[in-house]
């Protein structure tokens, strides 16, 4: 079993495959590999940034997990591409059944985004938006929550 | 030494250069030069995508009045001038830098 917090950035790609149109299943995790024009379109991938984590029991870890979904995208004007996909992506991952998938979350909150972008064929650009996951475990066990 | 455009034309010579076609927007007779096309791919957003860098260089007295958002025609593809042209050398040789379009 994977611990709590790589389960959530699982669920965080299968929220969004195939559900932002333009992106489709150009959806990754962790990926390090630089994205090539020729893959089709525009990508999104989820990449774990931190977690902070506070005893609120002896037995009763109150955490903080949070994730970068970068949003990369070729095309004039760039940001407004960009946007178009956070949009969608956005209710994904709010509105989530997080439950159905085992996963005791209780506060998905966009916590913070910034945009880069270089010079370039189409102007290749990348949205970063951070989203925040709140979720309990046992202090023993990271694989499990209360 | 030699002038830019007894310089292209000996690059011309040998098979560098290709064939730019030009219909300014404005109106005005289409042109068209034989220009030395590049097209590097390079690594942009800190190394997390790539791209291609196409630029085209051509004597200064060709593709007058060329300018961003203009579009030429090379090897059957449309690329739309997003940056420049700039002088280079002693200002007898062009630079623009392009954004691939589609087919023409």
């Amino acid at each position: 079993m994977n611990s709590i917090e790589e389960r959530i950035a699982e669920e965080v790609k299968t929220a969004l495959l195939d559900q932002v149109l333009g992106v489709d299943s150009r959806v990754f995790r962790a990926r390090k590999d630089a994205f090539s024009p020729d893959e089709g379109g525009d990508s999104i991938n989820i990449d774990t940034a931190e977690m902070t984590s506070r005893a609120i029991s002896e037995a009763v870890d109150d955490n903080e997990l949070t994730l970068d979904v970068c949003i990369y995208v070729r095309g004039d004007v760039w940001e407004t591409k960009a946007d178009a996909y956070a949009v969608l992506a956005h209710p994904l991952l709010r509105q989530r059944d997080y439950l159905a998938a085992g996963l005791k979350i209780a506060r998905v909150r966009r916590v913070e985004q910034d945009w880069a972008a270089d010079e370039g064929d189409a102007t290749p650009g990348k949205r970063t938006v951070k989203y925040a996951f709140r979720f309990l475990t046992l202090a023993d066990d990271i694989t499990a929550q209360p | 030494m030699l002038a830019t455009d007894k310089f292209y034309e000996s690059f011309d010579r040998v098979g560098f250069l290709k064939e730019a076609a030009w219909k300014p927007a404005a109106g005005g007779p289409a042109q068209s030069a034989k220009v030395r096309f590049r097209a590097p791919t390079e690594n942009v957003l800190g190394g997390e995508a790539l791209s291609t860098d196409y630029t085209v260089r051509y004597p200064a007295a060709k593709l007058v009045g060329l300018k961003r958002d203009e579009v030429l025609t090379i090897e059957g593809f449309k690329y739309a001038v997003r940056e420049g042209p700039k002088s280079s050398l002693d200002g007898s040789e062009m630079e623009a830098k392009l954004t691939r379009q589609g087919p023409a």
